[in-house]
């Protein structure tokens, strides 16, 4: 028939076709399969390593002639005044030159290199390649002005010189030109490579940052991390960048994180990682730097000081106790150790005559704050409950300052759910569910904002739950540490707010079954072992009860009725 | 046609002798599957620039070196004002080139291949304690691997497996620990106890931490450095780890993670803690590698059949490396290979399949620029050439300008557009447009000449088919042109051209219905009518019956007209002919004395170019639509004519002057918009086949059935209408006027039929079809002979061709 006749031969040139397509589909998969080795004996030595000849020799030159013309030099007589020196070949003379300017490198003397240099013409200079010794000579020596015009000459001469470049842009930090130090090293970045590049971004970066470029200069230090990626002091940098911009908090911790992973032994490094984390309310973290720091640095007034206000705002008042009294003691300046004495009347609460802190610092501020929210305050004995209002009017103060601006901000959450709380008590009519839920709304009110900064979040929410559970709030404070551990697995706090929480409900199976969950790592810190002794002691028989939450200058500030 | 003569055929006995001389190949020479089997070879550049110093500018760089995994070969250098020495390091194979203030730049460029491996490591496999030191070298710390440091001592403590002894359990657990560290891309050097600090690094510093743990645990390990070849542009070099374990060395990649395994995409460079590039500082160096991925026949590859001393190894023809002898290009060769095939693919999609395209064989020239721009950027830039050619179409339309000088200007409008285009694209793509400077532009412009007229006829369904069936083409060439597989077989075992001889002569034969038939004479095909299709028509009937001189006259209708009226046959009346410019001169004074007539050209077709004047006022003349037409246009038109616009045959033309056909009053008053005509088809004197064609307002007044006529079937016994159809679709009433067609009788059909026999005495065509119409006046007139009739008449008729013959069997059919 002839229909099918058209169907056999469509049928046998598609199936060709579709043969070679399908075949050479499927041999251009069969490349990724792989050859199967069998180990078997090779003979290949792979022991010795080949030096590779550098491609340029060095022009010998003969020692004899050396000393004969270093001495005549020494006399007094120039080397283009020796005619022993100018018969020689160009090149022998570039390389006596560069020899002796190397010895003299080595050695650190810069005025002789500069009058050897001198005393040579800028042309044989540049064709001998000391021209940058000469300038390096020059700045070493604190000739800034002078080296930076020989960095320019050379320059000229080889715009590619990389060293050169980057050290005339050091030279123009050096005496705060940075403009033009940014300009210069934007150029030396490009014709650098390694680790050059490296220290060109760095002192880039310094430049920009100098002019209040930090974006720039974190770009800069961030690319110059790639190129010298163990150099522990531009991670430092770059952190303090980070926070410089308020870049969030994690990523910027990571950076501290890095800089002292590398500089485990500075003490810089730690102290400035734990003031980050207590900046961002990262109590806990503050304390663990701020302790490695104070174990690298010895006796250091001002890590004292964030030891002390980190142990305080993390209740760990023991501890707080003692730095206070050891700022009380060796201070240096009276209005510190006032402070430190006010401190402790807070810790001890105690009622002291002392003379009120001076209101310049935003530091003595907060204090005053915490002081005036105490009942019966020490500022002001006509208020028997305490000033609250003037202790919020004081944080308000503090929300223009970087440093105290968050701790403000965390006194007023908690001041403000306290206050819904009170203030609306009249309307809880209809049963205690009911007087909870509506205490839990205005404390997830009051503490909803600070979610949303760039700030340690465990904390906020270890208080906002703290907060709660003092208020009776317990099912609540449960189910919303639940969240956040989902949130935050890995946050100390907060595990350690469990276990207390769940012994404070008194399930105890509960807590110790969940401290067995929780990894070694944990389990080895600090604020879990103390969750743990505490579990401990409360499943003892006849030992004292302990209150669930320490005693945090929170409670201490807001005489919360559960405590 | 019997088996016995299938098998006796010119191309089964060129399949014959393909077979036999393919047999005594393969007996001769054993058939290597390597020699035909494509493989990935990968195309490495590499390029370094950099400013000359003061004094000698040195470059040192490790170059693939081939090995039992890799192959390297076609490798050339370009490095002008330097000189260069190679030699081989245990490290690997470096070349160093040293230059003067000249030198500004180094490319090197080499073909690679290389396979995969995977590793079995044995489980039971111990660590060996008892090294001599010769291994020292990879077992002791060095300046950015440490060793016994106490962070490495103390990390392995915290991750060291149950077995310490295990090879593979504490390779996996190195593996485990290195490949789990953050990736940062570092670009510098990270040493490996940076990487644990940071607990993240980028290859160089993973790998060097895997080597420090390695070592730690008595396992000999060093870097390696090379290239993952990843197809594009990119700066980045790789590192990763080999470990010696019982007599091998086996790779791991943490970074890509690869355990023991090391991928075919891997370009191995250098052995140990070194640098890909050394130079002279203070030169602005750069550079860069630019890596294609190419699925190839090993038959194209330059050093395929010669071992290291040239001798021949593989003593079989290969007809590419016969090419590339000759300097023609591998990717050229590749072409030039499969171009008989691609023409197997053309004829294929003509005859067999029923795809129209723009040119025959254009589809393939498009495929071969396409093989080396790709078909994607291929495509697209045939559209766009297409597009311009197209609009300067437009643009020079109302210029009215004369074909050949047309056509001239466009392609020279494409070729400045196309310069500009390329330009413009490439500056912001990464596609190789400069290459489509390949594209056949010239008969590109010849594509967008019958895209214009088929835009112009608005006959869309056609320029969508035609089109289709144009990218469909290009795409199987295409598929053809690019097959690695085809390059190997066609190349190494040339006796196979044979059969592709076999399979055109057979196709040359085939007359057989092509599969677009199949779906235009659904209706006939499924009823197992004998439909006859083009190609059975072409070469059984028209091939057979009438000679290519025949069809030129048949084609020249004055001719025609002349041996039809020496015949006795009616025609109508030739008033006037043009076929030079200078005789229009004299158009005024011969239109003088007219008041209706009809210009046509010669040699035009299906109605294209013929002009109706329906009457005259004052110097205006009268259109069949009734618009106005002034002496001015009506010499525009004589002028397109004689320029050859309506040709079939593409050459000048000769247009002449009818008078105005009134036709009779029957077919008037049921097809009143245009001329009716009836064609009467024949074959070796027999009548097979009448059917009437009335135009409609859809038509344009033409009798065209491709534009919408209506097609209606005579009864050759009694000249009555029997059916109808209009597109495919039968009806019984005029769609314009409702008059009823079915049954209407023709008058003058004996007259017709014996006209038509003696057209068939006239003009000796085997196989034709007459036109004729019926005057007024004068009755039927034969209007032409078209020596190669249509085949619509077989779905008019409701009744296949080839059933007809059968039927007429020697007999004139006659009343």
């Amino acid at each position: 028939m002839r229909v099918h006749s058209t169907w056999i031969p469509v049928s046998v040139f598609f199936g060709l076709f579709s043969a070679v397509g399908a075949t050479d589909y499927w041999l251009s998969q069969d490349q990724l399969r792989y050859k199967q080795v069998v180990v078997s004996p090779i003979d290949v030595p792979e022991n010795s390593s080949v030096v590779v000849r550098t491609p340029i020799d060095q022009q010998s030159v003969s020692q004899a002639l050396y000393t004969d013309i270093l001495q005549k030099e020494h006399a007094g007589v120039p080397l283009a005044d020796q005619s022993a020196f100018t018969q020689l070949p160009d090149i022998t003379q570039a390389a006596i030159l560069d020899k002796r300017i190397l010895e003299l490198m080595q050695n650190k003397e810069y005025n002789e290199v500069i009058r050897l240099c001198r005393s040579t013409h800028l042309q044989r200079r540049l064709s001998a390649g000391i021209q940058f010794d000469y300038a390096l000579a020059l700045s070493r020596s604190g000739q800034h002005k002078e080296a930076m015009q020989a960095y320019r000459v050379l320059l000229d001469h080889q715009p590619n010189h990389q060293a050169a470049a980057i050290n005339l842009g050091l030279q123009l930090l050096v005496s705060k030109q940075y403009a033009e130090a940014g300009e210069i090293l934007t150029g030396a970045v490009s014709i650098s490579s390694g680790v050059r590049k490296a220290k060109a971004l760095s002192a880039l970066a310094s430049a920009l940052k100098r002019q209040g470029d930090w974006a720039g200069a974190e770009k800069a230090y961030a690319r110059s991390i790639e190129y010298r990626p163990g150099h522990a002091n531009t991670w430092l940098k770059l952190a303090q960048a980070r926070q410089q911009l308020d870049m969030p908090y994690v990523h910027t911790e990571k950076t501290y994180e890095r800089a002292v992973a590398l500089a485990v032994d500075s003490a810089a490094a730690w102290s400035q990682l734990g003031r980050y984390r207590l900046l961002k309310l990262d109590f806990t973290g503050a304390i663990d730097a701020l302790n490695r720091a104070s174990a690298l640095s010895g006796r250091n007034e001002r890590l004292r000081k964030d030891l002390a206000w980190a142990n305080l705002e993390h209740g760990r008042v023991k501890a707080a106790h003692g730095h206070w009294s050891w700022l009380k003691r060796y201070a240096k300046s009276d209005n510190d150790r006032l402070l430190a004495e006010h401190m402790l009347g807070l810790i001890n609460q105690q009622q002291r005559s002392l003379a009120p802190l001076p209101q310049h610092r935003a530091e003595f501020r907060y204090a005053q704050a915490l002081l005036a929210g105490k009942p019966g305050g020490h500022n002001n004995s006509d208020h028997e409950n305490g000033d609250h209002e003037s202790s919020i009017k004081q944080l308000q103060t503090l929300l223009a300052s970087p440093e105290w601006e968050a701790r403000a901000r965390l006194q007023l959450a908690r001041g403000l759910a306290n206050h819904g709380i009170e203030t609306r008590s009249a309307e809880y009519s209809n049963g205690a569910k009911n007087q909870l839920f509506v205490a839990y709304e205005h404390t997830v009110t009051a503490f909803a904002p600070l979610l949303k900064e760039n700030l340690h979040l465990p904390e906020i929410h270890r208080q906002k739950i703290e907060f709660a559970s003092q208020h009776g709030m317990l099912d609540l404070a449960l189910m919303e540490l639940e969240e956040s551990l989902k949130q935050h697995p890995d946050s100390i706090i907060l595990a350690a707010q469990k276990i207390d929480l769940l012994s404070l409900r008194q399930q105890w199976d509960q807590a110790s079954q969940y401290l067995d969950t929780l990894p070694e790592t944990m389990r080895n810190h600090d604020d879990i072992a103390r969750a743990a002794h505490r579990l401990e002691n409360r499943f003892k028989p006849g030992k004292r009860h302990f209150s669930a939450i320490l005693p945090s200058v929170h409670s201490i500030l807001f005489n919360d009725a559960s405590i | 046609m019997s088996t016995k003569t299938h098998f006796l055929r010119t191309e089964a006995w060129l399949a014959y002798i393909a077979i036999v001389l393919l047999l005594l190949h393969v007996r001769l020479v054993p058939f290597e599957p390597d020699a035909v089997k494509p493989r990935n070879i990968f195309q490495f550049d590499l390029m370094m620039t950099f400013d000359a110093a003061p004094a000698d500018t040195a470059v040192s760089v490790y170059l693939p070196q081939p090995s039992e995994r890799q192959d390297v070969f076609a490798e050339t250098v370009q490095a002008n004002h330097m000189e260069q020495s190679v030699y081989t390091a245990d490290s690997g194979r470096i070349s160093r080139w040293i230059g003067g203030r000249d030198a500004d730049s180094i490319s090197y460029s080499a073909m690679i291949s290389s396979v995969g491996y995977r590793y079995e490591i044995p489980a039971e496999l111990r660590i060996n304690p008892d090294l001599d030191s010769s291994w020292q070298p990879y077992l002791r710390a060095s300046e950015a691997i440490a060793v016994q440091h106490p962070e490495i001592q103390s990390l392995w403590q915290s991750i060291s497996p149950t077995d310490d002894q295990s090879v593979l359990q504490v390779l996996q657990v190195i593996y485990n620990y290195t490949s789990g560290l953050e990736t940062l891309p570092f670009k510098g050097l990270t040493d490996s106890l940076t990487a644990l600090r940071l607990g993240a690094a980028s290859c160089n510093g993973k790998s060097r931490l895997f080597v420090s743990l390695a070592r730690l645990n008595g396992i000999p390990a060093r870097l390696v450095g090379g290239i993952v070849l990843n197809e594009g542009r990119k700066k980045t070099s790789h590192q990763w780890v080999e470990v010696y374990i019982e007599n091998q060395w086996v790779a791991f990649d943490p970074t890509n993670r690869y355990f023991a395994q090391l991928p075919s995409h891997y370009l191995e460079l250098y052995r140990g803690d070194h640098s890909l590039f050394s130079h002279t500082a203070n030169i602005g160096f750069d550079y860069s590698f630019n890596i294609q991925d190419q699925f190839i026949s090993p038959a194209l590859l330059p050093h395929v059949n010669e071992d290291d001393a040239g001798a021949t190894v593989n003593s079989s023809i290969n007809l590419a490396a016969l090419l590339t002898q000759i300097n023609m290009p591998a990717k050229t060769v590749s072409i030039f290979l499969m171009l008989p095939i691609c023409a197997l693919i053309i004829t294929v999609m003509r005859n067999l399949m029923g795809l129209k395209s723009f040119g025959i064989f254009m589809p393939m020239l498009i495929a071969s620029a396409c093989a080396f721009v790709g078909l994607g950027p291929g495509l697209l830039g045939f559209a766009l050439i297409v597009v311009i050619a197209f609009a300067a179409h437009v643009l020079l339309h109302p210029l009215r300008l004369l074909k050949i000088p047309r056509l001239a200007t466009i392609i020279s409008v494409i070729n400045l557009a196309t310069i500009a285009l390329l330009y413009t694209v490439d500056r912001f793509t990464d596609m190789q447009f400069g290459l489509m400077s390949l594209f056949p532009v010239i008969i590109i412009s010849f594509v967008a000449d019958k895209l214009h007229d088929l835009a112009e006829e608005r006959d869309w369904l056609e320029l969508a088919k035609t089109i289709a069936g144009t990218l469909i083409s290009i795409a199987a060439c295409y598929l053809c042109l690019t097959s690695a597989l085809l390059h190997g077989i066609f190349a190494v075992y040339p006796e196979t051209y044979l059969l592709v001889l076999a399979a055109q002569i057979y196709m040359g034969r085939w007359t057989g219905i092509r599969v677009a038939e199949l779906l235009r004479f659904r209706n006939l095909v499924n009823q197992q009518f004998g439909v006859m299709g083009i190609n059975a028509r072409n070469r059984d009937y028209v091939a057979r019956l009438n000679s290519s001189r025949e069809l030129r006259s048949a084609a020249d209708k004055l001719e025609s007209k002349t041996r039809l009226r020496s015949a006795g046959i009616p025609v109508p009346d030739t008033l006037a002919e043009f076929s030079e410019f200078a005789q229009l001169e004299q158009l005024n004074e011969v239109l003088s004395s007219l008041q209706e007539f009809v210009i046509k050209p010669n040699a035009g077709s299906q109605g294209n170019g013929i002009l109706i004047i329906k009457g005259r006022q004052g110097e205006q003349f009268i259109g069949s639509s009734g618009q106005s037409i002034s002496l001015l246009s009506i010499r525009r038109h004589l002028t397109e004519i004689i320029n050859g616009n309506y040709s079939q045959l593409g050459d000048s033309d000769t247009a002449f002057l009818e008078p105005l056909i009134h036709q009779h009053p029957l077919l008037q008053t049921i097809a009143p918009y245009g001329l009716c005509d009836i064609r009467i088809l024949v074959s070796e004197g027999r009548i097979l086949s009448a059917m009437l064609r009335l135009p409609t307002r859809d038509s344009g007044g033409k009798a065209n059935l491709h534009q919408g006529a209506i097609g209606a079937a005579v009864d050759l016994q009694t000249g009555e209408i029997s059916r109808c159809q209009r597109n495919g679709q039968p009806l019984a009433r005029h769609p314009d006027n409702q008059e009823p067609l079915i049954g209407v009788k023709l008058p003058y059909w004996q007259q017709i039929l014996d006209i038509s026999d003696k057209c068939s005495q006239a003009i000796p065509l085997g196989y034709m079809g007459i036109d004729i119409c019926l005057d007024k006046e004068r009755g039927p007139l034969v209007l032409e002979v078209n020596g190669r009739p249509g085949l619509e008449i077989q779905n008019v008729n409701h009744f296949g061709l080839y059933d007809r013959l059968t039927i007429s069997n020697g007999v004139t059919q006659s009343t």
